[in-house]
């Protein structure tokens, strides 16, 4: 009577620990152009078709780059680093969109300011893939987000 | 002895009849004014100071409507979303005139007036950029129920703040607001309904 309910036990366990690898590759990455600030938030989208991943953190050689995210509260905008332990679930065959007024790239400390037309990379660090390296194109201030 | 009693009788009643029409006349004032504290209201005078170091009086923003936005300069997302959205409605409206856009930092001790100017010239279209002493931000902050409040320390803190514009008709009266979860149609159906009232 144990024995079937330990075997049952043992297949979930290994079928969790096969769980398919994730296949992560990055798209839409864009910034807005800074003046004079050093400080800018930069979005991409993570696509995952494989199995489920978590964002834990993000670098960049052209400043000190960090998970944040914005939350509305009664009406009051707050931004937050993201626990790098907790990070961000990258879904199965699914995605995760850094984007305006929620979870994004937040870069301190710019070694230069940002010009419209330039582009950078930016180095996706994940609890289970291989880092991953984002293009971030960087757009003009008015610019809309990409749909 | 009777007659001036009877004089002094008929003075009273005069004087009574004085109060009455006195309290009669200045009755259809009463209800105009109870009516005013029940409306939601925001705004009012203020003098801040502009990107060039100048005193800045909100009688400059008269005879146009006018969408304010507090926020600060070192603020990478929901700000310049903010404002670059404004700009791109502004434009979908056809004219700069349309409305006016203001920005006021909530962070006066980070931006001063070079700061918001190079800020608010960065969207490609004619935007206010104000700051102020501590007390003048203070009080425009106040005056305009505006929120906000310094989280960290050090040279690299952020700040908490109310995200939603304020819209104001060319008479300087408050007309109503956008929250950033509103959409750009639900937004452009409100800045139309400002620039035509």
């Amino acid at each position: 009577m144990i024995r079937p309910a330990m075997m049952a036990l043992l297949a979930a366990a290994l079928a969790a620990c096969s769980a398919p690898d994730p296949k992560i590759s990055a798209r839409d990455g864009w910034a807005r152009e800074t003046g004079a600030s050093k400080v800018t938030a930069a979005y991409v989208t993570i696509e995952n078709r494989g199995g489920a991943d978590r964002l834990t953190g993000v670098r960049s050689g052209i400043g000190r780059a960090e998970l944040h995210e914005s939350t509305m509260e009664d009406g009051v905008m707050r931004m937050r680093p993201i626990d790098p332990e907790e990070g961000l679930v990258v879904p199965s065959n699914g995605k995760l969109v850094l984007g305006t007024g929620g979870a994004h790239v937040m870069i301190t400390g710019l070694k230069r300011p940002l010009v419209a037309g330039d582009r950078f990379s930016l180095t996706l660090e994940f609890a289970r893939a291989r880092p991953e390296r984002a293009m971030i194109a960087i757009q003009p201030a008015v610019a809309a987000p990409p749909q | 002895m009777i007659r001036t009693v009877r004089i002094l009788l008929w003075v009273a009643v005069a004087v009574a009849a004085v109060a009455l029409a006195a309290l009669y006349w200045r009755q259809p004032a009463v209800p105009t004014s109870r009516s005013t504290p029940t409306e939601v209201s925001f705004g009012g005078p203020f003098t801040l100071i502009d990107s060039q170091g100048q005193p800045f009086a909100s009688a400059r923003l008269a005879g146009r409507p006018y969408a304010i936005f507090f926020g600060f300069t070192h603020c990478p997302d929901v700000c310049p979303t903010t404002l670059a959205r404004l700009v791109r409605l502004r434009r979908q409206m056809g004219s700069d005139e349309a409305f006016q856009i203001v920005f006021v930092t909530v962070d006066p001790e980070r931006d001063g007036p070079a700061e918001v100017g190079r800020y608010a010239g960065l969207f490609g279209a004619p935007v206010i950029g104000l700051t102020g002493s501590p007390q003048q931000t203070a009080r425009v902050k106040k005056d305009f129920g505006i929120f906000s409040e310094k989280v960290g320390s050090g040279g690299d803190y952020t700040v908490d703040h109310t995200a939603s514009v304020l819209l104001f008709d060319r008479n300087g009266r408050f007309e109503s607001t956008i929250a950033p979860d509103e959409t750009d149609p639900a937004a452009l159906a409100k800045l139309r309904r400002l620039a035509s009232s």
